[in-house]
């Protein structure tokens, strides 16, 4: 089959980048399931079980509308359905950011805190900036649903990149380690998202053919299949939660409560690694003091 | 130009998330390579330098011309001292993700690991503490470079602030009395 075939609307890759997705996230809601991986990323879960159907729904309304004469649907009752189906991502996908950031700083009380600030001057400037960009992107010349659509996607991706970035910066400032399936699920997200923002710019500022359009759609399309297989590599190859994992999850949340938990803070370690670790501390402990002492005079 | 920035965004974050993703596959250094990375400091001498009696001796002692000269000049050696002090955590850091990595390979028996996780948690949290703090006396640092003569019009702030710190650390005391809370200078 010529490749020019292939990439037209109603091709077979049209049909399997479409449909594809849905199904793996399915399977990959499954594998978490099967993982215990849900105790510690149940917005993921829901993330993968919503896209999943959702697209699915959108997918098959799609063949309803095109493959059916006169067609079982219409046009606009499927933007109607997707721009839902939007706004419902949108906030999944924010709040799978947050689950990605509070599983990043868990190990770090530490840093919690600046975490959280950030993101909190962070976000309201970003919503504004995706304002911005959507007042200024060139007026579109299709009917308010569809325009709506596409504004709401453009915001949602500057908004998306905008909170990845400054949580890969803080995390890359810091030195911070990620665990396993946190690092995929952002990896999946930055793909996904620079590429989407990067074809929605394009889309929106440059006056696009309808071949152009098409491009584009592959390309998004693409992009969110590579994004899933992302997750899903990384979902297989994330150790299983283990019961040893759930009793020390246990343990931490008894020494949160301080009642009763066993606290290892003065265990006696020995050895000279130790002794340095100890060192070590005592030192940062020191210095800690006396940069607080600084910063407040 | 909302497409240029668009698109350089785009870039960022794409180039970002692979960076990320390629440097967590590289091979993580060795604790001996880490340790030979650490600079000791003199901290009784960045005591001294800290001191604001210190500061307060020159001010009276020195002409104002003067006193700019040699504030400039040890607040200079401030930052050196704190510059130093945030590399050494970040390679803390470093050390402490290490050894965290090791314990949840299980490297040893489970209750040496868990031993050590704890430390190291303990080691890497301080060490972020320690980075984050060294950033902040850096920035502080650099205005009072700007304008070394100062008033000091934020007194009255840090006075309330310490109070709040030394509530929070009394209230961290009562509710989780095991736990040490370093919001407060000691």
């Amino acid at each position: 089959m010529p490749a020019a075939t292939m990439f037209q609307p109603h091709s077979l890759l049209w049909h399997y980048l479409w449909a594809a997705p849905s199904i793996l996230l399915l399977l990959l809601a499954v594998f978490i399931y099967r993982r215990s991986l849900q105790r510690e990323f149940p917005i993921f879960l829901t993330f993968a079980i919503v896209q999943g159907v959702a697209g699915l729904a959108l997918y098959g309304m799609s063949v309803a509308y095109w493959h059916f004469k006169p067609p079982l649907i219409s046009g606009v009752f499927w933007w109607r359905a997707n721009l839902v189906h939007l706004l419902i991502e949108v906030v999944l996908k924010f709040a799978l950011i947050g689950e990605i950031l509070s599983q990043v700083l868990k190990p770090f009380p530490a840093l919690s805190k600046l975490g959280k600030l950030m993101i909190r001057v962070v976000g309201p400037a970003l919503v504004l900036t995706a304002t911005l960009v959507v007042a200024l992107s060139r007026p579109s010349e299709f009917a308010p649903i569809v325009a709506n659509s596409h504004s709401l996607d453009l915001a949602d991706y500057v908004i998306e990149c905008g909170l990845l970035l400054c949580i890969f910066v803080f995390a890359a400032y810091f030195h911070l380690a990620w665990g396993r399936l946190a690092l995929g699920i952002a990896l999946g997200l930055g793909v996904a998202g620079s590429v989407q923002l990067g074809t929605w710019a394009l889309w929106s500022n440059l006056p696009v053919t309808v071949h152009q359009r098409t491009l584009l759609d592959f390309v998004n399309m693409g992009i969110y299949q590579i994004s899933v297989l992302i997750w899903l590599y990384y979902a297989l190859t994330t150790p299983k939660a283990t019961l040893m994992d759930k009793l020390g999850e246990k343990d931490d949340h008894y020494e949160d409560r301080g009642s009763g938990g066993h606290d290892s803070r003065g265990s006696d370690s020995s050895g000279p690694d130790s002794i340095d670790e100890d060192e070590r501390q005592h030192d940062l402990v020191v210095w800690n003091r006396e940069l607080e002492r600084l910063l407040k005079r | 130009m909302t497409l240029i920035l668009l698109i350089v965004a785009a870039v960022a974050t794409l180039a970002l998330t692979a960076g990320y993703a390629v440097s967590r596959a590289l091979p993580p250094a060795s604790k001996a390579d880490l340790a030979a990375q650490l600079e000791p400091i003199d901290i009784a001498a960045f005591r001294n330098l800290i001191d604001p009696a210190e500061d307060e001796y020159l001010r009276r002692h020195l002409s104002a011309g003067q006193f700019r000269v040699t504030q400039r000049a040890r607040l200079k050696a401030r930052a050196a001292y704190v510059r130093v002090a945030r590399k050494n955590a970040v390679v803390l850091i470093r050390m402490g993700q290490t050894a965290l990595a090791a314990s949840e390979a299980g490297a040893n028996d489970a209750r040496a690991n868990n031993d050590i996780r704890e430390a190291a948690l303990r080691l890497v949290n301080d060490a972020a503490l320690l980075q984050q703090n060294a950033g902040f006396a850096l920035v502080r640092i650099y205005a009072d470079m700007a304008w070394p003569n100062r008033s000091t019009a934020t007194v009255g702030i840090l006075d309330r602030y310490q109070r709040v710190s030394d509530s929070a650390m009394l209230l961290g005391r009562l509710r989780n009395p095991g736990v040490a809370v370093r919001v407060t200078a000691g």
